[in-house]
């Protein structure tokens, strides 16, 4: 059971970050920011927000394969 | 005695089946009222974009700074929003776009909501079933 609520939420997690690659990249979102400390946003380049969701995404692929 | 003794074994895996389910409904009632929680925050976003939007040019905001204590600050963008999407990610799009998004995913709690209620009942139905059955042994 623990096992598959891991599952789930690595998964919502994948679904947002996709969602968000789409929005940067269809130009909805204008500008993008990252977190780099509690409620400190610093503006990035949207290729960097862009590799920074490629290397994330990878993450969690590669941590629900281990939990299939 | 052989009957007696598969009589409790059945009873015994009737109150496992039964553990387990109570688990279940509490869990399902517990992502209900998560989810309920953050559409009432989405629906609040909504409000507080569509009063920035009319009026709030100019408009002096009291910006929290911790522990109860307020700093006044200006608006001086009533056009843009900053979201968070997910990891350490923010964007910034048109205010405009943002209710679009912000009213996709309120959408889209409230059918997981719907989906989980109708779980929830099915786990209530077969609870009640075995309470019913164990009554009658």
């Amino acid at each position: 059971m623990a096992s598959k609520d891991a599952k789930a939420i690595l998964e919502t997690k994948l679904e947002e970050l996709e969602e968000a690659k789409k929005l940067i990249e269809s130009g909805i979102a204008l500008k993008t920011y990252l977190k780099f400390s509690d409620e400190i946003l610093i503006e990035v380049d949207k290729n960097y927000a862009l590799e920074y969701i490629k290397t994330k995404i990878a993450a969690l692929k590669a941590a629900l394969k281990q939990t299939s | 005695m052989a009957e007696e003794k598969s009589q409790t074994q059945a009873m015994d895996k009737l109150e496992e089946e039964l553990r387990t389910l109570f688990g279940q409904a509490e869990s399902i009632r517990q992502q209900v009222a998560t989810i309920d929680s953050t559409i009432l925050d989405l629906a609040t976003v909504l409000e507080t974009l569509d009063y920035i939007k009319e009026r709030g040019s100019d408009k002096t905001v009291l910006v929290p700074i911790g522990a109860g204590n307020f700093i006044r600050a200006k608006i001086i963008d009533t056009q843009h929003v900053i979201m968070g999407v997910g990891g350490r990610l923010s964007i910034e799009a048109g205010i405009d776009e943002a209710k679009v998004l912000i009213n996709q995913r309120i959408e889209a709690l409230e059918k997981l909501r719907l989906d989980l209620r109708r779980k929830l009942e099915e786990v209530n139905a077969r609870i009640r079933e075995i309470l019913s059955k164990s009554q009658q042994t």
